[in-house]
């Protein structure tokens, strides 16, 4: 038997992929940390299905101002990563790597973005190595891209393109700790449904 | 007193005059307001795809979520309303690329604008006003006693329509 | 006479901190990319001395960069540096020239130690 819809999700891949989610987690944040010089200690990720009035709450509001930097997994595993970082993340890393103070994210220039792109492809590397290891599947990324934006705009993105997997969305919430500071970010995982199914397959979880 | 009526993604509804329809945050969604000035009756829709017949098997119960059936079921609302079909105007917003195209396989916004201007004009609706495309997302204010549409941006961009 | 050192990535922010890097420790001749098209374009006017290449980049990657570079020039010397680097990908560089595969992040001391292997 297959997955045909997000919403099938039983509470054992729920656990599984919140066990992907620690791994991955851990993966990726041990890579910013390297990036940014810092410690970073991480807790433990919380996974959810969430529906996208949901997710949109859960990051603000429709209207809220968020950077998001989307990936697409395009071999293996295909589907989208989408990272939504909250103003005092990407005020914390312009800080590390720039010295600069924080306004409004939507007055980052270029050179920000391009860092903040750089870091959602890192994390979303490491992501994909654990993913890659524990499934035995190479895993390929595309380019990152950064949009500064409603909330609700930017989440339309995933929404729209797995609208046909259902209205579900699996959300992964990172709370980290990068010097004094707790900062929260946040991933969407979007797998294709055929990914999904394989996913679960590979690592031997029965449907 | 008029009262702000909020439209949700992939949802629909009718307004009588003074009320104010709103649908915030759209992307590659399309907001589409229709208004029957003569009657004093308008509606929104919130559309995320082009046409249901594309989805196959995968197609949705939520038929208000496709520009093709969403419009129709607003039209349709509209007219047992009390609306005239042949006095129905549109005013249209959406449909931007959130994301850079490397990102996106096809240009989903600008699939859900052309199919939604194809579904007004098969059903003989005017499209007097438009903000389309680009790249940022749009909240939608749709006063149906002044037949404005106000779109606001994330940069504080407000035009009135 | 100075090695040339060209900087392959579509992020401008990981050329600066590599320029950077690279310029602290001696290195000042850096000539950069933001494609792989590009870099291979470049190759046969400025002939550096060695590559740095990342892997997921548009219009040309930098699989398929290494490997036509490799083409042009069986001496060229490249060391990859990618987000990515699950096993099968390092192998598949090695496999086809590349001298050596480096996992983003990295410390500034692990890309200079080989650096400087490289180039000495």
């Amino acid at each position: 038997m297959t997955l045909n819809n997000i919403g099938d999700l039983n509470s054992m891949h729920v656990d599984v992929l919140t066990e992907l989610g620690n791994i991955g987690t851990g993966n990726a944040v041990t890579s910013l940390a390297t990036l940014v010089g810092k410690e970073i200690s991480i807790n433990v990720p919380r996974v959810r299905i969430l529906d996208f009035n949901e997710s949109v709450q859960f990051i603000g509001g429709a209207e809220n101002i968020v950077t998001g930097v989307l990936i697409r997994l395009i071999e293996g595993i295909e589907g989208m990563i989408l990272y939504i970082f909250e103003d005092k993340f990407v005020a914390t890393v312009l800080k590390t790597f720039f010295g600069k103070e924080f306004k409004s994210a939507l007055e980052i220039n270029e050179m920000d973005k391009s860092a903040l792109n750089e870091i959602g492809n890192i994390m979303a590397g490491a992501y994909a190595r654990a993913l890659s290891s524990m499934t035995g599947l190479k895993i390929t990324l595309s380019t990152p891209s950064i949009c500064v934006d409603m909330a609700g705009a930017i989440l339309s993105v995933p929404a729209i393109e797995f609208a046909s997997i259902g209205d579900k969305v699996l959300f992964i919430e990172d709370s980290f700790g990068i010097g004094n500071d707790m900062v929260n970010s946040n991933m969407i995982l979007v797998p294709e449904l055929d990914s999904l199914n394989l996913l679960f397959k590979k690592l031997g979880v029965g449907i | 007193m008029s009262k702000m009526i909020n439209v949700g993604i992939s949802d629909l509804n009718i307004a009588k005059a003074p009320d104010v329809l709103v649908t915030y945050a759209l992307g590659s969604c399309v907001g589409i307001c229709l208004l029957d000035k003569n009657n004093d009756i308008g509606g929104l829709a919130h559309i995320m795809l082009p046409y249901s017949k594309e989805a196959g098997d995968t197609v949705s119960t939520n038929l208000r979520r496709y520009a093709d059936t969403g419009i129709v079921e607003l039209i349709q609302m509209m007219v047992r309303n009390g609306a005239v079909l042949a006095n129905i105007i549109a005013k249209i917003a959406g449909g931007a690329q959130m994301f850079q195209t490397q990102i996106n396989t096809f240009n989903i916004g600008e699939r859900n604008v052309e199919a939604v201007k194809k579904v007004l004009s098969a059903n003989r609706i005017k499209i007097v006003a438009e903000d389309t495309g680009q790249n940022f997302g749009r909240t939608v204010f749709f006063d149906v006693k002044t037949g404005e549409m106000k779109v606001k941006t994330a940069s504080s961009r407000l035009i009135v329509l | 006479m100075e090695k040339k050192i060209l900087l392959v990535d579509d992020a401008a922010f990981m050329r600066m901190m590599l320029k950077d890097t690279l310029n602290k420790n001696g290195y000042t001749n850096i000539i950069e990319a933001a494609d792989g098209e590009i870099a291979c374009n470049m190759y046969k006017d400025e002939k550096p001395d060695l590559i740095i290449m990342d892997i997921t980049m548009p219009n040309k990657s930098g699989i398929d960069a290494l490997r036509d570079i490799k083409a042009m020039d069986p001496n060229s010397k490249i060391i990859m540096c990618s987000a990515m680097g699950q096993e099968s990908m390092v192998v598949e560089a090695i496999k086809l020239g590349a001298l050596d595969f480096i996992v983003k992040p990295f410390k500034p001391e692990r890309i200079l130690q080989i650096v400087n292997k490289i180039l000495s």
